[in-house]
């Protein structure tokens, strides 16, 4: 692109292209800070990453395109990190490598090479290396590759300033790059003769040699192109040439890996047998055969079990805090209208801050969640489940989704993008609600607090737990036998090294879902608080059952009553759906008493059964309205977001009958 | 492709031992997903972790991966013992 000659900046667009977990997160946000805009690629359910950054009298447009292996395009990921790469043009492609896997990472600098000579390699993690026994020497890498190379470690922010330099100097031009060039061997001939059938076409503006190269590799997507832009008789020319290579694949890819060997022979040195590492060791443990699942579960209840001891006294702090302002508040506008005092003292501070009573929760889940992935576990609790994420159809990637729908289903769902096919993502998504994330586990714990003894506290929210997984399981070995059919897709990942998190991703991890929550807490909970203080509060003067709520429970009682809920109960269900915590707010209103704490307004109100079919049924029944939305983004259909409403809902209620009419004929509560 | 007699897929690899990718029975879908994990055939591979059922864990070109078993069933290899010459990746 032209720099803009208005502006003394000159502007560089630079996209940053890597493999999965090799820090190009970290990188892109030490170069972009706080400045960037995170949003979708048009028509895709693709995160696209876009910041800016300074150096002297440049300004610096730098696009982070999704992690991937290659540019091949298997999925969603591929096809836009490399149509960037071919119709937008970047100034340069900034290809990040993990040091510690050069030699795997090097293929995706092979295949950005094919596509551009703009290119400067990130060598990262290089305080690593050593763990392996690898030498490398970057300027001798930078002399047989032909493009810079620079060394860094993103983790301490060392080789920015240099990467930043080689950016600048690249698109500029005072750095001429000239890649060493891949040559295709056995492939050449191929090549060459699918090249001449291309030659002067127009191929929607992606190279010749390019298109001839991804036609011998099968890639889907240009297969579609050339049933598009080549008319019957050249298309049928190179099918021809195609058919004689069946193994086109095999030859292109061996082609690339050559030539990565003779970079890396001629810029580092390894040892002739790889090297015992810590990983290893670790991982001799953590995925043994049969101790592997007994220690995924240990750390997972630990983590559970810790997030609740750390977070519930915060919590009873802001509980007590935003009690007393509601009491500081209506003192403070006593002279002012009743309405107003009401709406903030009985509406506004109870609904948000008992939502907000809920923020250690979420803060401490996603950073003990958070060291887990930034440590290098999260992959090894994928290879451990992917034997029973295998009963629902779907491999061990899938189980990462629900591991984050335990904190939030939001973006629980949001994380079965890295699912290889659609229909694995659409299984996920449909099963996610059914892990009861922080909010309801919050509202399951305050009646489990309530209604039972502290002896028995534990093992009952244990039981919750265990019934919600089993949930998830049935419904996904259902949906895979009745509508959603299919082979199961190839599960391959990689296993990164284990290292020490850094608190600088820690803190992203973290935030970003704190700030997703907090904003669903001003905005969503906020108004939800204000409806149900207008329905509680108006016809003015009216006693709660004459009250638009009241009225509203009342329509719904006779459903309720099949599962001994009263009208609250059932008031509390339905707004819940506009965010789970809001049920607990809603009883707080219903249920309040002069003189009582809630607890004990609620065991005055309802027997222990009826309070274990209302921690059942909200368990299970509806996602919230946040998940709901996010299920139509994601899925891009009526259709399975209103199965993904509809399903847990009869779940839920069927449940909910069989716990209290059993518990009745146990003669329990 | 003819498989060669000596030939086993890599789901029937003990831990701990090697061998050298000789065919990929997959299409090529499969043959270039594994392609960017550094599998293709002449591949030295070691198979680091193989319990008779679920997932492998193997070590190839320096990295490490997890593979499901189907698609390590697919990929076949020749055992190689500790003798073996040729390259060393």
């Amino acid at each position: 692109m032209v720099a803009r000659p208005s502006t003394a900046l000159k502007t560089i667009r630079v996209a940053l292209a890597g493999n999965p977990n090799v820090g190009k997160s970290t990188i892109f946000n030490i170069l972009t800070g706080l400045h960037q805009h995170v949003g979708n690629w048009p028509g895709k359910t693709v995160e696209r990453k876009e910041g800016t950054c300074r150096l002297d009298d440049c300004a610096l447009e730098v696009v982070d395109l999704p992690g991937t292996y290659s540019l091949t395009a298997h999925s969603a990921e591929e096809v836009v990190a490399r149509d960037y790469i071919v119709r937008d043009r970047p100034d340069v492609v900034v290809v990040i490598v993990d040091a510690c896997n050069i030699e795997r990472n090097f293929y995706l600098v092979a295949q950005a090479l094919e596509l551009t000579d703009q290119v400067v390699v990130a060598l990262n993690m290089m305080d690593l290396a050593g763990v392996k026994g690898y030498r490398i020497f970057p300027e001798r890498l930078q002399a047989a590759l032909g493009v810079p190379v620079i060394p860094m470690v993103a983790r301490r922010a060392e080789g920015c300033r240099e990467l930043l330099r080689a950016i600048v100097e690249v698109a500029s031009g005072q750095r001429a790059t000239s890649p060493r060039p891949i040559y295709y061997r056995r492939a050449e001939p191929t090549l060459a003769a699918l090249r001449e059938v291309l030659a002067g076409r127009a191929l929607a503006g992606y190279p010749p040699e390019w298109v001839a190269l991804k036609m011998l590799e099968g890639d889907e997507e240009i297969e579609r192109l050339e049933e598009r832009e080549l008319d019957a008789e050249t298309r049928e020319r190179a099918h021809q040439i195609l058919r004689q290579h069946e193994h086109g694949p095999a030859l292109v890819a061996d082609a690339r890996y050559a030539w990565i060997e003779e970079v890396l022979n001629s810029g580092m040195e390894r040892p002739a047998r790889s090297v015992i590492t810590f990983t290893d060791r670790i991982d001799h443990v953590v995925t043994h055969r049969f101790l592997g699942l007994p220690i995924l579960l240990g750390i997972f209840v630990g983590i559970f079990w810790l997030t609740f001891k750390v977070s519930s006294p915060l919590s009873d702090v802001l509980d007590a805090g935003f009690a007393r302002l509601g009491e500081r508040t209506a003192d403070a506008l006593a002279g002012g209208p009743a309405w107003l005092v009401s709406l903030l003292a009985e509406g506004v501070i109870p609904g948000v801050g008992g939502v907000l009573t809920f923020l250690p929760i979420i803060l401490f889940f996603f950073l003990f969640l958070g060291f887990l992935e930034d440590s290098g576990y999260m992959a090894r609790a994928a290879f451990v489940m992917d034997r029973i994420m295998h009963a629902m159809g779907l491999h061990g990637k899938a189980f990462l989704s629900l591991l984050v729908g335990y904190g939030c289903n939001v973006p629980g769902i949001m994380a079965t993008r890295i699912l290889d096919t659609e229909r694995d993502r659409l299984l996920a998504i449909l099963v996610n609600p059914l892990i009861p994330c922080a909010a309801r586990i919050g509202v399951a714990a305050f009646f489990v607090g309530a209604f039972f003894p502290p002896a028995l506290r534990t093992p009952v929210m244990a039981s919750l737990y265990a019934l919600s997984l089993t949930m998830v399981i049935l419904a996904g070995f259902l949906l895979r036998r009745t509508l959603l059919p299919g082979e199961e897709s190839p599960f391959m990942m990689e296993l990164p090294l284990y290292r020490t998190p850094s608190l600088r991703n820690l803190a992203m991890f973290t935030g970003w879902r704190l700030l997703a929550f907090l904003k669903k807490a001003g905005t969503v909970i906020l108004g939800v608080s204000v409806l149900i203080w207008l329905l509680s509060s108006f016809p003015a003067g009216a006693d709660m059952p004459q009250t638009y709520l009241g009225r509203l429970g009342f329509w719904l009682e006779p459903a309720g009553k099949l599962v001994g809920l009263d009208w609250r109960m059932s008031v509390a269900l339905v707004t819940g759906f506009a965010a789970k915590e809001t049920s607990l707010a809603t009883i707080g209103v219903l249920y309040h008493a002069e003189g009582e704490s809630l607890a004990q307004a609620l065991r005055h109100g309802m027997t222990p059964l009826v309070a274990l079919v209302f921690v059942v049924v909200q368990l299970l029944y509806i996602p919230c309205l946040a998940t709901v939305a996010v299920m139509r983004s994601e899925t891009n259909s009526w259709k399975w977001t209103a199965l993904g409403v509809i399903y847990p809902l009869t779940l839920a209620a069927g449940l909910g009958l069989l716990v209290f009419e059993v518990g009745k004929a146990l003669r329990f509560g | 492709m003819v498989t060669p007699p000596d030939a086993i897929s890599l789901a029937q690899l003990a831990p701990g031992q090697r061998g050298r990718v000789e065919a990929i029975q997959g299409g090529r879908g499969l043959v270039s997903r594994l392609a960017a994990l550094g599998i293709v055939p002449g591949t030295l591979v070691m198979v680091l972790s193989n319990a008779r059922f679920g997932p492998l864990i193997l070590e190839a070109r320096g990295g490490r991966l997890a593979l499901g078993r189907g698609q390590a069933a697919r990929i076949i290899v020749r055992v190689v013992t500790e003798g073996d010459s040729g390259p060393r990746w």
